[in-house]
C-alpha cells in the first residue's frame, strides 16, 4: 500500500517559524488576518507584505509552496477583479454597451485582489508550519476562556485530533476496499451519474462498518486506559512559551497596530 | 492457444510506489513466473515483501512499473476491455475479505461478482448455490445480513463471493489470517476440496510455512520485493538456512523431522506433511519393534 498519504499540508522542516510556539502562531495569523483588513493604502499593503514576506524567508518555504496554495484562488481572483472592474462609479475611462470601466473599479479590483491573496497566503503558511496535532492543542489552548462557559473545550479539541488521526486511515481503507469490488467485477469508471452513484454502494457500506467498529475499538481503549475527559490531563507535548517567542509577540502586535493605525488615519 | 501456453505467465514484472517522489519505494523487482492449470501453488514471504503486491498485478487493479502480465498468452493491458476481462478470469480474495461484504442479503452479496459478470436470473442462482456449497455455507444463511454472522461465516461468505465468479485462478491472500484454528482447518479443507473437485487453479498466500505447506503442491517464496524461490516443497525446504535467514520458519514438523534426522535418524527428504510424517513414525516404530 501507498503509505506516502499525508494530511493537511505540514511540511517539516525546521525553522524559527515552525519553532514558533503554536499558540502564539495562531494569535499573530488572526492578528495578522485582521490587520489585512485595516490595510488601506500602498503604505499599508506594504508593510503587511514585508511581515509575510519575512515570515516565509524565515520559514524556509519555498515560495513555489507558496503560490501552489494559491492557485485554488484563481477562479474567486477572476471573478473579484471582473465584478469590481465593472461594478465601479467614478470617472468613465471606458464603455460599451452596458460595462463602464472607471480608474475607481480597477483601484477596488487590485485592492481586494492583493488583499485576498495576503490572507490565504498568511494562513497557508500557518498550516505550512504547523502539524495538525499542534494547531489542535493550539486552538485547544486559545478556546480555554470558554471553560468558564463550560464549553467541552479538551473534548472538542480531541474530537478534533481524532478525525486528523483518521484520515489517512480511512483513505487507505477506501483503496481497499474499491480494490476488493474491483476484483469482483465492480465498474467505477464508466456510466452515467446515477449508475457512478450507485457503483458508490459497494465501498460506502463497508467503509461506514469499519469506520463504526474503528471508533468502538478506540473508545474501548481510552477507556481501558482511563480517559476520563480533557480535564486534568498532560501532555506529551507541552505548549511552552519560550523568551523569543514572547519577543516575536509583542514585536508583532507592536506592528500590527502600527499598521492599523497608518491604515485609519489614511496616510 | 497452444497446450503449452501457460494459464498466467509474468515476465519481468517491476513495481515502484511513488515514482519521481521522496517516498518512493520498489515493491517488486523483476519478477518471472507461469502459472500452469490445475496447479496448488503457495506463495510465502514476509510481512511487506511485495506478495499482495505482485498479486494484485494478476488481475490488473496494479499496472506493472515494466513487465508483462499474459493472461492465456496475452498482455491484460492491452486494452481496458482485456482489463476487466482478467479480473473476472482472476479471482482474488483480498485480505479479511470479510470487510467487503456489503449486500443486504447473503445471497445479494454473493450474486454481486457474477452479475457484474452479466448473469442473471436461473443461472445467477445456480452460482451461487454453487458457490456457498463450495464454502460449505449451509442455504439457511443465504438470507440473513452479512453482518449477522459469524468471524469465520463472514470470511467463507466473502470467498464465495469470488468463487461465484467462476475463476479459472483463485488467488487467496491470507485466507486463515485472525481465524481460530477450527476455522482456519475448515478454510483449508475447502480450498483443497475445491480445487480437486473443479480442477482450477489456485495460488494461495500466507506468511506461515505450516499452512502452505500442507496443502500445495509447488511453493514460491517471497524476500524484499524479489522472487527468490520457485519449486516443490521438498526443494524448498532443503534450504532452511536462507529461509530462517528471510524470517521465516520452517513447518513444525519438518522442524521435528530434521531434529530427529541431527540425531542420526536418517530420512531421504524433507518432511512436510502430516500424512507423510504419520508413515515415516510408523515405519520407524516398526523398526524398532522388530529388532527388540
Amino acid at each position: 500500500m501507498n503509505t506516502s498519504i499525508t494530511i493537511g499540508q505540514y511540511i517539516p522542516l525546521s525553522s524559527p517559524i515552525h519553532r514558533l510556539d503554536a499558540r502564539i502562531k495562531l494569535g499573530l495569523t488572526l492578528l495578522y488576518i485582521v490587520t489585512v483588513f485595516f490595510a488601506q493604502n500602498v503604505l499599508t499593503y506594504a508593510m503587511v507584505f514585508c511581515y509575510l514576506a519575512l515570515a516565509v524567508i524565515l520559514s524556509r518555504i519555498r515560495v513555489s509552496m507558496i503560490l501552489k496554495s494559491l492557485k485554488p484562488l484563481t477562479l474567486v481572483l477572476i471573478f473579484t477583479i471582473l465584478i469590481n472592474v465593472f461594478y465601479a462609479r467614478g470617472e468613465v475611462i471606458w464603455q460599451w454597451w452596458i460595462f463602464k470601466i472607471a480608474w475607481e473599479g480597477i483601484f477596488i479590483a487590485l485592492k481586494m485582489s492583493i488583499r485576498i491573496i495576503l490572507l490565504v497566503a498568511g494562513s497557508s503558511l500557518l498550516t505550512y508550519t504547523t502539524s495538525p496535532i499542534m494547531l489542535t492543542d493550539a486552538i485547544e489552548a486559545l478556546l480555554s476562556p470558554l471553560k468558564l462557559f463550560r464549553v467541552p473545550v479538551g473534548e472538542l479539541a480531541m474530537m478534533m485530533s481524532i478525525a486528523l488521526r483518521f484520515i489517512p486511515t480511512l483513505t487507505e481503507e477506501t483503496a481497499k476496499i474499491m480494490n476488493a469490488q474491483k476484483a469482483r467485477g465492480a465498474d467505477f469508471e464508466t456510466g452515467g451519474l446515477i449508475k457512478r452513484a450507485k457503483a458508490l454502494i459497494p465501498i460506502l457500506v463497508p467503509l461506514f462498518v469499519s469506520a463504526f467498529r474503528r471508533a468502538d475499538e478506540l473508545a474501548m481503549a481510552m477507556e481501558s486506559r482511563a480517559y476520563t475527559g480533557g480535564d486534568g490531563r498532560t501532555r506529551l507535548k507541552p505548549l511552552k512559551a519560550r523568551p523569543s517567542d514572547v519577543l516575536a509577540l509583542i514585536g508583532s502586535i507592536l506592528y500590527f497596530a502600527a499598521c492599523a493605525v497608518l491604515g485609519i488615519l489614511g496616510f | 492457444m497452444t497446450e503449452s501456453t501457460p494459464l498466467l505467465e509474468v515476465r519481468n514484472l517491476t513495481h515502484i510506489y511513488g515514482e519521481g517522489t521522496p517516498f518512493r519505494h520498489v515493491a517488486l523487482e523483476d519478477c518471472s513466473l507461469k502459472i500452469g492449470r490445475g496447479e496448488l501453488i503457495g506463495l510465502i514471504g514476509h510481512t511487506g515483501s511485495g506478495k499482495s503486491t505482485l498479486t494484485q498485478h494478476f488481475n490488473g487493479l496494479l499496472k506493472p512499473t515494466s513487465g508483462e502480465v499474459l493472461l492465456k498468452g496475452e498482455n491484460i493491458f492491452r486494452s481496458k476491455k482485456a482489463t476487466l476481462e482478467a479480473r473476472s478470469c482472476v479471482g482474488l480474495v483480498m485480505q479479511y475479505p470479510e470487510y467487503q461484504l456489503f449486500e443486504e442479503t447473503v445471497r445479494k452479496d454473493i450474486a454481486f461478482g457474477p452479475s457484474n459478470q452479466g448473469l442473471k436470473g436461473k443461472e445467477l442462482d445456480e452460482r451461487v448455490a454453487m458457490a456457498a456449497d463450495a464454502v460449505r455455507l449451509p442455504s439457511s444463511l443465504l438470507d440473513v445480513s452479512p453482518f449477522e454472522l459469524s468471524g469465520g461465516e463472514k470470511r467463507r461468505a466473502a470467498i464465495a463471493g469470488v468463487i461465484a465468479m467462476e475463476p479459472e485462478l483463485l488467488i487467496l491472500d491470507e485466507p486463515t489470517a485472525g481465524l481460530d484454528p477450527g476455522g482456519r482447518r475448515e478454510i483449508l479443507d475447502l480450498i483443497a476440496d475445491y480445487r480437486n473437485r473443479e480442477g482450477k487453479s489456485i495460488l494461495f498466500v500466507s506468511h506461515s510455512m505450516d499452512t502452505v505447506a500442507e496443502v500445495c503442491s509447488r511453493i514460491l517464496v517471497m524476500n524484499k520485493s524479489k522472487l527468490v524461490m520457485d519449486g516443490l516443497p521438498e526443494e524448498v525446504f532443503i534450504h532452511a538456512e536462507e529461509l530462517r535467514d528471510m524470517g521465516l520458519a520452517l513447518p513444525e514438523i519438518t522442524e521435528i523431522f530434521s531434529y530427529l534426522a541431527s540425531r542420526g535418524v536418517a530420512f531421504e527428504k524433507p518432511v512436510y506433511t502430516r500424512d507423510y510424517a504419520v508413515r515415516k513414525l510408523l515405519a520407524l516404530f516398526r523398526k524398532e519393534e522388530r529388532s527388540l
